[in-house]
C-alpha cells in the first residue's frame, strides 16, 4: 500500500515526539509512542509503523559515524574526529569503529550519506578507472 | 617495458591525495531504466550520479525523502541495495570541430567505429537559452534547395521553423534535404575562397527512429557528400527513454558551441513527438503527476527550453546562429493535437505536408494554407523576393478556385487564366528527393514563370520544362544565374540578360 502524504506527515510527528532537545531520539518516548499506537490503532497501523521505523532508522543514522579503518587510528585520532563532526554536524556524533581491510590503508568515514575518505582504494580507483 | 612503468608512474603523479567527500545513496527500486535512490540528500537537479559497474545515470527527481535517477547505462547490471554517488557534474558532451562527420549516441559517445572523437571541449546538455541582450532579429537566408520552400516559407538564420505531418508525407526528406543543401553551398563557398563566407554545419538528431532508417539517412548524407559537415546523434526506438529524451539536448549542445563560436549551426529534431512520448514514459515511471494524454505538466517546458537556445546571436556576441528544424508527426492530419499545437506556438512557422497532395504526386507536399514562415521573408535574398512575391497567394487563389471549378462548367476567362496560372505553378514546385537547387536558379526558374514563358507549354510538360531550364542554367545559362548569385538583385541589366537567356532555352526547348 502506498502512503498518502497525510500518513507521511503523521509519521513526521510520530518522529519529532521522540526527540529530545539535542534532537537524539530517546528510548522511552519512542516506547510511549508506540504504547499510544498500539492502544488506539488507526487502519493504517502496520503502515504508520513501518514509516515510523524507516524515520527512526534515517534519524539515527544522522547522529552516527561508522568509521571503517585498515589500521586502527589511535584514541586520541577517534575523539578528535568525533568533536570536530560534531561541530561540523551541529549535534552530538557518536562513533562506531569497523575494520575494513579492503581499504589496504587509511579511513572511511560515514555519516548518514556523506562519505569522508582517505584510503589507499580510493587512490586507486581513479587509476583502475583511467586504465581501464 | 619503461615505458609502460613510465606511464603508469606519470598516472599514479596526477592523482589527488587530498581526502574526497561524496554524497551516498542505495538504490530502493529500480524499474523500467530508473532508480529510486535513497540517501543522496545533496544531489543537484542534472547532476550525474555513479552506479556500480561503470553505469552512469542523472537525478531527475528530487524528493524529500529519494531521488529518481534515470539509468543511462545498462540497468540490469544494477541490483537493490547497490551503492550510488554523486559526481559533481551536470551532464555534458563533446562539441566542436572534431564532431562533424561523427555519428555519436545521446551522451556523445562515438558509435560510427571510427575511433576516438578529436573533442578537448565539453558542453552541458541542458542550458539557459541567449537572453534578449545578445540577439539579433533573422536577416540572412537559410536556402533549402526546395523550390517551394525558399520561394513562399522562407527559413532564416537564427529561425525555429517546424516540419509538420502525418507520417511518411516527406518531413525528414525536407530537412535532409536542407543539409545536403547546406553542405553544396558549403563546399562552394570554400572552393570560391571568399573571406566572407559562413558555412552552415548541421546536426541531425534522429528520436526513437527504426535503426534501418537512421542508416539510410546517413546514407543518403554520405552519397550526397554532406557528411564532413554533419553531426549525428542517435537515439533510436532501441535506446532506453532516458537516451531519448536527452538526445535533442545533446544535439543542441553541439550545436551550441558552433552559436558561441561566432558560425552557423543548423539542427533538426526528428521527431519531438517521439521525444515527448519518451519523457511522458520517464516522467509515469518517476510518478510525475500525468496532464492530457498522460503528459506530464511540463511538456511544454520541455520543447520551449530546447527551441528557445536556437537563436541569431548579434555582432557584439560573435554573430552566431543556430537555426532549427524541429519535426512533429501528426495523426490523421490533426494539428490541433496536444503537442503539435505546442510546438506550433514556440517556433517561428511551421511547414505543413498534406498527405493528399502527397499521394497525388504533389512532392514535396507543401500546404500553401498551413504553411507560414513568421520572420524568413526578412532574410530572403532581394532578386528571388521580387519573383517569389505573389506566388503564395496565386497558389493559394488557384487551391480555392480549383475546389469551386469542379462544379462549374462555364468559367469566365479570369478564372480560366488563374486556374491555368496555379496548375503550372504547382508542376514548377514539383521536386526530386536529395536534389536541391541553388537559389540563383530557382530565381530564374521563377522569373521565367512570372513572364510567361511558360504558359505556351502544355501542363502535363512543365515539370520536364522546369527541369530542362534548370540544366540550362547550369550550362549554357552559367553566366546570367552567376550574375544573380554576385548581385542578389535583378537589375534591369541582368533581367534583359535573363531574358534573352530564357528565350534561347525555349527556342532549344520547343
Amino acid at each position: 500500500m502506498t502512503a498518502s502524504p497525510r500518513i507521511r506527515e503523521i509519521s513526521k510527528k510520530l518522529l519529532r515526539l521522540t526527540l529530545d532537545e539535542e534532537g537524539r531520539m530517546v528510548e522511552a518516548k519512542v516506547c510511549e509512542v508506540l504504547e499510544t499506537l498500539r492502544a488506539n490503532p488507526s487502519r493504517y497501523h502496520k503502515l504508520l509503523l513501518q514509516l515510523f521505523l524507516d524515520h527512526a532508522i534515517r534519524e539515527s543514522s544522522k547522529g552516527l559515524a561508522i568509521v571503517e579503518f585498515a589500521g586502527k587510528p589511535s584514541d586520541s585520532s577517534i575523539e578528535s574526529l568525533k568533536i570536530e563532526l560534531s561541530r561540523q554536524y551541529g549535534r552530538n556524533i557518536d562513533v562506531e569503529m569497523r575494520e575494513n581491510l579492503d581499504l589496504i590503508a587509511g579511513i572511511r568515514v560515514k555519516v548518514f550519506d556523506d562519505v569522508y575518505e582517505d584510503s589507499a582504494s580510493s587512490r586507486l580507483r581513479p587509476l583502475e578507472r583511467a586504465l581501464c | 617495458m619503461s615505458n609502460i612503468t613510465e606511464l603508469i608512474k606519470k598516472e599514479i603523479e596526477s592523482l589527488s591525495t587530498d581526502a574526497t567527500r561524496t554524497n551516498i545513496g542505495r538504490i530502493t527500486t529500480l524499474a523500467d531504466g530508473v532508480a529510486r535512490v535513497d540517501g543522496l540528500s545533496k544531489v543537484m537537479f542534472n547532476e550525474m550520479v555513479e552506479f556500480p559497474n561503470n553505469v552512469s545515470g542523472i537525478a531527475l527527481n528530487l524528493e524529500e525523502e529519494s531521488v529518481g535517477c534515470v539509468v543511462l547505462g545498462d540497468a540490469s547490471r544494477l541490483k537493490e541495495g547497490d551503492e550510488v554517488q554523486t559526481t559533481g557534474r551536470l551532464l555534458s558532451v563533446p562539441v566542436g570541430m572534431g564532431m562533424l562527420g561523427r555519428v555519436v549516441d545521446a551522451i556523445g559517445n562515438p558509435i560510427d567505429e571510427k575511433g576516438p572523437i578529436d573533442s578537448s571541449e565539453n558542453y552541458p546538455v541542458e542550458r539557459i537559452a541567449p537572453g534578449i541582450i545578445p540577439r539579433q532579429s533573422v536577416d540572412q537566408p537559410l536556402q533549402t534547395g526546395i523550390m517551394a520552400i525558399d520561394s513562399m516559407i522562407p527559413v532564416g538564420r537564427g529561425q525555429r521553423e517546424l516540419i509538420i505531418g502525418d507520417r511518411s508525407t516527406g518531413k525528414t526528406t525536407i530537412a535532409i534535404d536542407t543539409i545536403i543543401n547546406q553542405a553544396k553551398i558549403n563546399k562552394l563557398g570554400e572552393e570560391s575562397g571568399d573571406p566572407d563566407f559562413r558555412p552552415v554545419y548541421s546536426i541531425y538528431v534522429a528520436i526513437g527512429q527504426k535503426n534501418s532508417n537512421i542508416a539510410r539517412t546517413i546514407k543518403a548524407l554520405e552519397d550526397n557528400g554532406a557528411m564532413d559537415y554533419v553531426i549525428v546523434v542517435a537515439a533510436p526506438a532501441a535506446d532506453n527513454p532516458a537516451n531519448q529524451y536527452l538526445a535533442p539536448y545533446a544535439g543542441c549542445a553541439m550545436g551550441e558551441w558552433f552559436l558561441r563560436n561566432g558560425k552557423d549551426a543548423l539542427i533538426v529534431y526528428d521527431d519531438l513527438s517521439k521525444h515527448a512520448v519518451a519523457y511522458r514514459q520517464i516522467s509515469l515511471i518517476l510518478k510525475r503527476p500525468s496532464g492530457r494524454e498522460a503528459f506530464p505538466g511540463d511538456v511544454f517546458y520541455l520543447h520551449s527550453r530546447l527551441l528557445e537556445r536556437s537563436a541569431r546571436l548579434n555582432k557584439d556576441s560573435g554573430n552566431g546562429s543556430l537555426t532549427a528544424l524541429p519535426i512533429i508527426e501528426t495523426q490523421m492530419g490533426d494539428v490541433a493535437g496536444y503537442i503539435p499545437t505546442n510546438v506550433i506556438s514556440i517556433t517561428d512557422g511551421q511547414i505543413f505536408l498534406e498527405t493528399d497532395l502527397f499521394n497525388k504526386g504533389i512532392r514535396p507536399a507543401v500546404s500553401v494554407g498551413l504553411s507560414v514562415s513568421r520572420v524568413g521573408s526578412a532574410a530572403q535574398v532581394k532578386a528571388y523576393k521580387k519573383v517569389s512575391g505573389k506566388v503564395k497567394l496565386q497558389l493559394a487563389q488557384f487551391r480555392e478556385l480549383a475546389a469551386f471549378s469542379q462544379f462549374e462548367s462555364d468559367l469566365d476567362a479570369a478564372t480560366k487564366a488563374q486556374l491555368d496560372r496555379g496548375a503550372r505553378i504547382v508542376e514548377m514546385f514539383k521536386q526530386g528527393v536529395y536534389s536541391p537547387v541553388p537559389v540563383s536558379v530557382q530565381t530564374g526558374v521563377m522569373w521565367a514563370m512570372e513572364n510567361n514563358f511558360f504558359d505556351s507549354i502544355d501542363v502535363s510538360r512543365i515539370t520536364a520544362a522546369v527541369e530542362s531550364l534548370k540544366e540550362y542554367f547550369s550550362s549554357s545559362g552559367k553566366e546570367v544565374v552567376q550574375k544573380i548569385h554576385e548581385e542578389g538583385n535583378l537589375t534591369k541589366g541582368i533581367e534583359e540578360d535573363l531574358r534573352r537567356a530564357v528565350e534561347d532555352w525555349k527556342r532549344s526547348f520547343a
